[in-house]
């Protein structure tokens, strides 16, 4: 056998493709991160030492080796409560995504496709919603709505939801003039068809990154909701609300309560971040050549 | 009296008028054309860039943009199509009349495989199986002299001139009955050029279908075309045989127009050009669309737009030079 066809040549060709510039190894650590929080969320139960909401030690006690990361004042473990807390950061943040791209990617699509007035009144109800400032609008929203996942993700999706009609819609009205949605027109096809199979394969690629960094975003606002109480009910954990009720230890410097829920959440908003620069960057050449 | 006997037309314009509606008002892209072509024909239609010969091409087939105004009628087999139903008109839109764009390097979905143009077309129109439409397809791709492997290629692994070629073949796999080739050969070079043209001619014959030949390139058409129509400024301002055109060219414009192709034949003669510049469609010149530039002006060019005349059947001449059923006596000029 040759030796460019064995498989473990074949990956080491690609590995070293990724890891050759900087932007290949950005996305690559953050996807490692990523990588890691997934696991905490998903095998939470097998991984945390202790039930997150359930007294596992004495109050206020520093890190040590029954604790890691020390206890809360109730005596929770902080570390099983940041492993636990990983569950409902990303479930919350992939179903707020999930929820806005789609509201945001058919309306920008039929925005986009059909324009005129239909178009105009749709982008003014977007833009009127793109101007309040993101948290503000998810704070009403959720006071609202009322706290649990479903509605935090919900009021999060509220905001987000405009980005992708923007992106979306901007496409869509530039590549609708292109030849070969005329030329698809010319053979009859349907309106339905056009946009699914001739304009949205060709629109979809630019939402992946603003899909990995409304991640990231999407976290942030999360654990803002429920450092403001307006999130999940406690005592489910969950980073944001671990870090209202650590800073009012703070004076008496119990600083394991806040610094690691306070650390989860800027590793896990890096790792998105990360993921998607380096990943547009490595999608898209042209942005790499002008930073050089 | 109208050129054309008692039979159906393949196609028949009358008093087509498109108007594009623009943020600073309405643009006259064409006006009052009045054209119409036998089966089996191959109607060329030539002018300068923005003379509305695509409008012309596209409101034909009715994939003008929405805020387009379509007046008079379109007839093909004797039907009136301006006044279809959308869904009616969208039926023959690929089946009966079909389109060959002019830039093939963007005219195929760059993430769709080629089997899949091909399955799109065949089944919005024929009620027939996958396998079938793949048939269909490899038919038409080895029609235009492909490989039908290829039919797994995206886009992008073809060149140019096979790209061309596969929207020939996706144009003709139902056999329509007219053909829209919009500047089909223009961002080709020469040879492959050549190529395409000698391709169409084929297949057209083959499948007795209609051409209308879209083009600024008098080579193209004085190559292909049985019947020519000049376009200026959108008024078709010319129709008739090939011969006629180039033989016995009658209104200015055309003349301009033949003067200035280079010849390699005559050694020392200047170069002739059009002084001035084309009409600008959002405003145009009261009377005669040419007469700014004209070297025949009179003083009638300036003030009415002068009507079709026919001076001998089936040769339409839109100038005041000329009178109904004057060829002869016209001849002095």
């Amino acid at each position: 056998m040759k030796k460019e066809w064995s498989p473990s040549y074949r990956l080491g060709k690609a590995l070293s493709r990724v890891f050759k510039n900087k932007s290949g190894l950005m996305a690559f650590i953050g996807l490692a991160i990523l990588v890691t929080y997934i696991i905490f969320a998903v095998f939470a139960p097998y991984i945390a030492p202790y039930d997150p909401t359930v007294k596992s030690g004495p109050a206020y006690s520093p890190p040590t080796k029954d604790h890691w990361f020390g206890t809360t004042n109730l005596g929770y473990d902080v570390l099983s409560r940041i492993i636990y807390g990983a569950r409902i950061a990303l479930l919350i943040a992939f179903l707020a995504v999930a929820v806005a791209a789609a509201i945001g990617i058919p309306l920008g699509l039929l925005s986009g496709y059909i324009g005129g007035t239909f178009d105009r009144i749709l982008s003014m109800i977007m833009d009127a919603v793109y101007s309040f400032p993101g948290l503000v609008l998810a704070i009403a929203i959720a006071a609202v709505l009322g706290p649990g996942i479903i509605n935090v993700a919900l009021s999060i999706a509220v905001i987000y939801a405009p980005t992708y009609f923007r992106v979306i819609r901007n496409q869509v009205s530039s590549i609708k003039d292109d030849l070969f949605v005329e030329a698809a027109r010319a053979i009859g096809a349907r309106d339905r068809t056009i946009l699914l199979k001739y304009i949205l394969p060709n629109v979809l690629p630019s939402v992946i990154v603003v899909l990995s960094m409304n991640l990231a975003d999407a976290i942030m606002t999360e654990a803002g909701l429920s450092f403001l109480g307006l999130g999940i009910a406690p005592p489910t954990p969950d980073w944001g609300y671990d870090l209202s009720n650590g800073q009012r230890f703070l004076l008496l410097n119990y600083w394991w309560m806040i610094i690691f829920p306070g650390m989860s959440i800027i590793t896990v908003v890096l790792g998105f971040s990360l993921f998607s620069e380096g990943a547009n960057e490595y999608l898209n050449p042209n942005v790499g050549e002008t930073r050089r | 009296m109208r050129p054309g006997g008692d039979f159906v037309k393949l196609l028949k314009l009358e008093n087509v008028s498109v108007k594009y509606k623009t943020r600073e008002g309405w643009v006259l892209a064409a006006e009052d054309v009045n054209i119409s072509m036998e089966k089996q024909e191959t109607l060329g239609i030539v002018g300068e860039s923005g003379c509305g010969k695509s409008t012309l091409g596209n409101a034909i087939l009715g994939i003008l943009p929405r805020e387009t105004i379509v007046d008079g009628k379109i007839f093909f087999n004797g039907e009136d199509i301006i006044s279809l139903p959308r869904k009616k008109f969208r039926m023959i839109r690929g089946k009966d009349i079909s389109m060959i764009f002019q830039d093939p390097m963007t005219s195929l979905n760059p993430v769709m495989k080629l089997k899949h143009h091909f399955i799109e077309t065949i089944l919005t129109h024929k009620d027939v199986s996958k396998e079938e439409a793949l048939n269909m397809a490899e038919k038409a791709l080895t029609d235009v002299g492909i490989n039908a492997d290829r039919l797994n290629d995206y886009p992008f692994q073809l060149s140019g001139g096979m790209r061309q070629r596969v929207m020939i073949a996706l144009a003709l796999v139902l056999n329509p009955k007219l053909v829209i080739a919009d500047e089909p050969t223009t961002s080709l070079d020469v040879i492959v050029q050549a190529q395409i043209l000698n391709i169409l001619k084929g297949l057209q014959k083959e499948y007795n279908m209609g051409m209308i030949l879209i083009t600024h390139d008098l080579g193209v058409v004085a190559e292909v075309a049985d019947n020519i129509g000049v376009m200026y400024g959108g008024h078709l301002v010319e129709y008739s045989t090939k011969m006629n055109i180039y033989k016995d060219p009658k209104h200015p414009y055309t003349k301009a127009l033949l003067e200035s192709i280079p010849n390699t034949d005559i050694n020392d003669r200047e170069l002739t050009f059009i002084e001035g510049y084309p009409p600008d469609l959002m405003s145009v010149p009261e009377g005669c669309r040419f007469s700014d530039r004209c070297p025949k002006v009179m003083d009638i060019c300036k003030s009415s737009t002068p009507p079709d005349i026919f001076i001998e059947e089936n040769r339409l001449v839109k100038c005041w030079l000329y009178k109904e059923g004057s060829a002869q006596s016209a001849n002095d000029n």
